[in-house]
């Protein structure tokens, strides 16, 4: 099967060169008992060296993987606007693909555990205010159209399924989709596209919404990617959605 | 003294369990409240309270014990009750800012690291205590906010704000096009990551100035990126202004000459 992107690839060639395509140089310098990461071109942090102290470090060490494309200092959070509002029955369930941003990570692997030593993406980063300016927040934005099977891959976005689920006793217009995007699990298929874990969008009988990960990938065959949270952290899996859907 | 101990034993006994659930009390007490402070004020002020509240527990644990042993405590009741009313009027001043900083850390208006604004002084949060706030301005100097000014005094926290409105005005020629501008403009600003996409940033001619249409130009940024736009927003509006060929008037005036100025060569 041809490979179409990159993740879940070590930094090969053909990894560094679609990077290059997109305006992105990497480079993996062997120096005896070290080796020099750099990176030219990219958002937030343009230009980046490191030295990797290491026995035995190779190329196949270093992997591309999906990682969020969000400041954690800045939101933890992602807006999703869909281009086109979705109208929801009521009483009723549907199910939609959207695409989320993301960036690339670099990880560094060994036997025991892993370290994210790099994350970047082509696009800048944008954010938005959910909410009132008195008590709104701070979230990562990205507008998305709404797709109803498996959209186009594609290497700044990965693609997520939203079960829309209208309890309530009227209808119910859908323009946003806001959830703790830190804490999603992400997903590569054979392929090398990226995938976060499915979204579930709960509309109370009160107009409520509420919005929860539901720790499972939205397609079979999906291969789980590194964890982005830490074993120690506490993950955030429900958003209320107070400023409205 | 055995007699005495046969009629009290009861109250010996009530006595000796006071002080022991007393003690008990005050240990889990006093833990819990240096737990719940440890976040919020230093080490050193978190201990002082908890300990002051485990002493508090324990002085009127040795009273009520005292008083069912058939100790007569009124006296030394009335000289304590004297004792504070002295002391209370002595340190009136302490005790506003020990009380002030008691609410103040129920309220939690601020917390270590916030930037507040406090009369004239504006500065970052390095140290909340209970009689004092200290803060490090902008140039790097200390200052002591006592608890009881800043419990009655208004007071900004920039920190706070989740997000936060930056506005300049530019002056644009009133033969330039005020739509080129303020497309130019607010696509300028919305390239910068740190000028949110909602609230969008919004630019318009305010008025007309002496040299040319007055534009104002707002944009909304997250509080922690505040500085950010704060210090760039003229840098982005000229650029915006420079890339379509608009410049920025200088102040200009029509001269009048009330008769005719000679020239070199005569000429008028």
């Amino acid at each position: 099967m041809v490979r179409q992107l990159i993740y879940g690839l070590n930094l090969s060639s053909q990894v560094v060169s679609k990077l290059r395509e997109e305006g992105i140089t990497l480079k993996l310098e062997n120096q005896g008992s070290f080796v020099l990461y750099q990176r030219e071109g990219g958002f937030p942090v343009s230009s980046v060296r490191k030295v990797v102290t290491t026995t035995r470090c190779r190329e196949e060490d270093f992997l591309a993987y999906p990682v969020h494309s969000t400041q954690p200092e800045i939101s933890t959070n992602l807006l999703l606007r869909l281009s086109r509002p979705i109208i929801v029955a009521p009483h009723s369930t549907i199910s939609i693909y959207v695409k989320v941003p993301i960036s690339v990570g670099i990880y560094l692997f060994n036997e025991e555990t892993q370290m994210l030593i790099d994350s970047f993406s082509r696009h800048t980063y944008k954010y938005a205010l959910y909410g009132s300016t008195a008590s709104g927040m701070i979230c990562r934005f990205h507008r998305t159209d709404v797709y109803l099977q498996v959209p186009e891959k594609e290497l700044w976005n990965a693609i997520t399924k939203v079960i829309i689920e209208n309890d309530s006793e009227d209808y119910c217009e859908v323009k946003n989709i806001v959830f703790p995007v830190l804490n999603t699990m992400t997903y590569v298929d054979e392929q090398g596209a990226a995938y976060i874990e499915t979204i579930r969008l709960h509309i109370s009988r009160g107009g409520l919404g509420f919005t929860s990960l539901e720790n499972a990938p939205p397609l079979d065959g999906l291969k789980e990617g590194p964890r982005q949270f830490g074993k120690s952290q506490e993950r955030v899996v429900k958003f209320l959605l107070e400023f409205g859907f | 003294m055995l007699q005495w101990l046969q009629a009290h034993w009861l109250d010996l006994l009530y006595a000796i369990i006071v002080i022991v659930v007393a003690l008990f009390i005050s240990t889990i007490l006093e833990r819990a409240a240096k737990r719940a402070l440890l976040t919020r004020v230093s080490k050193s002020t978190a201990d002082n309270v908890a300990k002051l509240i485990r002493y508090s527990i324990l002085v009127v644990a040795v009273l009520i014990a005292l008083t069912s042993i058939g100790v007569d405590v009124t006296g030394a009741l009335i000289a304590g009750g004297f004792l504070g009313i002295v002391i209370g009027f002595a340190a009136q001043a302490s005790i506003s800012n020990f009380i002030s900083g008691l609410l103040l850390l129920l309220e939690r208006p601020f917390k270590i690291g916030d930037f507040i604004h406090v009369g004239d002084t504006i500065g970052m949060v390095v140290e909340i205590g209970i009689l004092s706030t200290t803060i490090v301005t902008w140039d790097g100097v200390k200052v002591r906010i006592p608890s009881s000014q800043l419990f009655n005094s208004s007071f900004r926290n920039y920190t706070a704000s989740r997000a936060r409105l930056v506005s300049v005005e530019v002056q644009i020629p009133y033969s330039a096009s005020i739509e080129k501008a303020v497309e130019a403009i607010e696509s300028k600003l919305r390239e910068q990551w740190y000028v949110l996409e909602e609230p969008r940033p919004m630019v318009f001619a305010k008025s007309f100035g002496g040299d040319g249409v007055v534009l104002e130009v707002r944009a909304w940024t997250p509080g922690s990126t505040w500085l950010m736009l704060y210090s760039s927003l003229p840098r982005l509006v000229k650029s915006a202004l420079d890339e379509v060929g608009i410049e920025i008037p200088f102040p200009q005036r029509v001269v009048w000459f009330a008769s005719p100025l000679k020239t070199e060569g005569g000429a008028k």
